[in-house]
């Protein structure tokens, strides 16, 4: 179940991003450029327990690197992206060169110098900040096609949030990421089983460096407009905020507590001054009493509901289970086809909008523009759609199959075609609620076998 | 450039004291307090509060040194025991990320109300005692330096005093040397642990009055002056009062010396980036090695 909700619910964000108007669009390209950075502070501090101070200046520098390529070599940001990632990984292995040595405490204080020195040396030259109005970018276009608009420029900066998406993931999952986690939780043991600690902690600063000059460039692209101000020193605070919240695990707690610090910053939802105190209070209380995070809070969360999915599905047979839960399972109600039908709806309205916002203008890049984002972006979302009902259409029809010839608690409540029946707890299974974690034959198995073993014992 | 000289020794003596107590807080907990300047900053801001130094004082009179010292090194020391309560006794069994994000956090969270409180503008406060000055060697010092040279002197003495003839002392280094044989001795740990920082953050709050009067003040002049110290503590390893003092002197100077020799906006902080880059690299464990 999880991944597909985790794919419906960044599909159904999608959708409402693109529905949303210009102010809005502009508000969450700001989110989004704040997770991208987070990205990087994530994999720093909750994977491989290190601390940066520094986060302000790793995007800062190498957003005014964009800025200037951009302006000077007329470069379009776009195409400057890469560069910008460059930037801050050569920022990242300065710090490295520090860390290939010291521990992780003297490596913050280090991380502390060089974003303040940053801030106060290379954000008061001329030659990297410009005029003191600030930079000045062209909107940048894209096959000829000038993005002027936030709404425009939004399926852009999504692709670029993919991208760094796929990038962190690849990492995390592959043998630097379980060697990070080794290294967080114990580098002596990690160095003796032969892993290069050293290096990988210097891998990880210029990682998170990395994704911070993505960040940067991704803010230039987005804003086209870019002063000091921008970036002072408390925006490393919040980032940390951010990465510390977000606690061990996957990207979800980031982005998360991304949405929750920075959408609450941009949208004004809670009174400024409550935001500004409940983050340091909420960072201190994470810190010393939780320590796990959003990511935790979200590993509660879903264990939780599989014991209880767990639970409902061994209950079905019997009168009590029945009772108990027949609103919601009984009717064979799958929460992934609920999501692949709400986002076709979505592709649809999407579509209808585009329609209507094109119809009525007469600027044929406005019409252009509505094309790109609502009308293609609302065909993608209709073939996703069809696509999560298509595949659970499959696996649905393969894990009836799969039973009716395991003959695990008879299907139709007969004997199975081993001859063996036993006080079976008549046959609801097939019919009844789908073990939400896992639509395929195998876990329908392990869960009948689950409640025959509680028919058993009865 | 002597003038010069004198006036880095005096900035430099006090971030001496100010890497003094980060040094005693790390030995004792562990933890790098990322909030020292942030304390000294609020019970400096207190103390000018009471003498009416600034334009937002609740007070109606000055209320003069003998009430508003006593009062700001006591807030000082209670910030200081708060911290140690909610930060650092949570976090005794893996003090160091943990405690170096909390300190921050509570770096950010006394920032923030202060800024509420106070406004963000520099103002210049009047010193803590009048006075011409004196001609030493033919350089004028003026009588806010000279408090500063001579509570640096009888805190530097009395601290190793402290150390080294109470049992105050003894049961403070103790704990600093290793935490679990001194509880298993019978000393009471967390008191030495809430006595420790009590004492830093009285130090923080006394350091911030001495050198308000020689700095630009505003709610952020000990962040600035901290990073400083931290620097200075690196040098020392963090353990070592003595290497972190004289760590502080030395870049006290050295900062005044090239801040006059090249006016570039900014390569105080670049060196100092770069010097400690080279010093992580090349000694982590810092120049100075503690004894305790």
């Amino acid at each position: 179940m999880v991944p597909v909700v985790r794919a419906g619910a960044v599909a159904g964000l999608g959708a409402l991003a693109l529905l949303a108007g210009e102010a809005t669009a502009y508000k969450l390209g700001l989110i989004a450029i704040v997770f991208i950075g987070a990205i990087g502070l994530h994999i720093l501090v909750n994977w491989s327990g290190e601390l940066s101070l520094a986060h302000a200046g790793f995007i800062g520098l190498p957003a005014f690197v964009v800025a200037q390529l951009s302006l000077h070599a007329h470069l379009s940001p776009i195409l400057a992206l890469p560069l910008g990632v460059v930037a801050g990984v050569l920022l990242g292995l300065v710090v490295a060169l520090a860390a290939l040595r010291a521990r992780g405490l003297q490596v913050a204080l280090v991380t502390l110098a060089v974003g303040i020195a940053i801030s106060r040396f290379f954000f008061v030259r001329s030659w990297v900040i410009g005029p003191p109005a600030g930079l000045h970018i062209a909107p940048p276009s894209l096959f000829g096609l000038r993005l002027e608009t936030s709404r425009s420029l939004l399926p852009v900066l999504m692709a670029v949030v993919v991208l760094a998406v796929l990038a962190s993931r690849s990492i995390l999952e592959s043998k630097l990421g379980r060697a990070l986690s080794l290294v967080r939780s114990n580098p002596d043991a990690a160095a003796a089983v032969g892993i290069p600690v050293a290096f990988y902690r210097g891998a990880v600063y210029a990682m998170a460096g990395a994704f911070a000059g993505l960040a940067g460039a991704s803010y230039v692209l987005w804003v086209q407009r870019i002063s000091p101000k921008a970036f002072p020193l408390d925006l490393g605070f919040t980032y940390l905020v951010i990465a510390v919240l977000a606690g061990k695990g996957a990207l979800t707690g980031v982005a998360l507590a991304a949405v929750l610090i920075e959408g609450g910053q941009v949208f004004s939802i809670l009174p400024r001054d409550f935001a500004l105190y409940a983050g340091p209070v909420a960072l201190i209380f994470n810190v010393t009493r939780y320590q796990e995070g959003f990511n935790g809070l979200l590993r509660e969360t879903r264990h939780r509901l599989e014991r209880k999915v767990a639970i409902m599905a061994a209950e079905t047979g019997t009168a009590d289970g029945e009772r108990r839960w027949r609103g919601w399972g009984a009717r064979g109600v799958r929460l992934p086809v609920v999501i692949a039908a709400l986002l076709v709806a979505a592709g649809f309205v999407a579509v209808a909008l585009a329609w209507y916002h094109a119809g009525n203008t007469d600027q044929v890049w406005i019409q252009n523009q509505e094309m790109v984002s609502g009308g293609i972006g609302g065909l993608g979302l209709i073939v996703l759609g069809c696509v999560l009902l298509l595949r659970d259409a499959l696996l649905h029809g393969r894990a009836v199959v799969a039973t009716s010839h395991t003959g695990v608690a008879g299907a139709d409540g007969d004997a199975d075609w081993l001859g063996a029946s036993g006080p079976e707890p008549p046959a609801k299974e097939p019919a009844g609620p789908e073990p939400e974690g896992t639509p395929t034959g195998r876990g329908r198995r392990t869960v009948a076998a689950g409640s025959k073993g509680r028919g058993d014992t009865r | 450039m002597s003038t010069v000289v004198l006036n880095g020794l005096f900035v430099g003596l006090v971030y001496g004291l100010l890497a003094v107590g980060l040094v005693v807080i790390y030995r004792t907990s562990r933890i790098v307090n990322f909030a020292y300047g942030e304390t000294g900053m609020l019970a400096t801001f207190a103390y000018f509060d009471l003498r009416l130094g600034t334009n937002t004082s609740t007070f109606t009179r000055d209320h003069g040194v003998a009430l508003a010292l006593p009062t700001a090194l006591v807030l000082g020391a209670a910030i200081g025991v708060a911290m140690e309560l909610l930060i650092a006794r949570p976090l005794r069994a893996n003090p160091t990320l943990n405690g170096m994000v909390g300190t921050i956090a509570a770096g950010l969270l006394f920032i923030t109300f202060a800024v509420h409180r106070w406004g963000i503008e520099v103002r210049p406060v009047k010193p803590l005692v009048e006075g011409a000055g004196v001609r030493l060697l033919g350089l004028t010092v003026s009588p806010s330096q000279l408090l500063i040279g001579a509570c640096t002197a009888v805190i530097l003495g009395g601290l190793g005093a402290l150390y080294r003839f109470t049992s105050l002392g003894l049961r403070l280094r103790a704990t600093a040397l290793n935490p679990y044989a001194a509880a298993l001795s019978g000393i009471n740990t967390n008191a030495t642990s809430m006595a420790t920082w009590a004492m830093a953050g009285a130090l923080s709050a006394l350091s911030g009055v001495l050198i308000a009067p020689l700095v630009a003040v505003n709610v952020f002049f000990m962040t600035l002056l901290t990073l400083r110290a931290f620097a200075a503590a690196l040098v020392g390893g963090l353990t070592s009062i003595w290497g972190g003092f004289l760590a502080g002197v030395l870049l006290g100077v050295a900062e005044s010396v090239v801040a006059f020799k090249s006016p570039v906006a900014g390569i105080t902080d670049a060196v100092i980036a770069l010097g400690m880059i080279v010093l992580v690299m090349a000694r982590p464990g810092g120049l100075v090695r503690a004894d305790y």
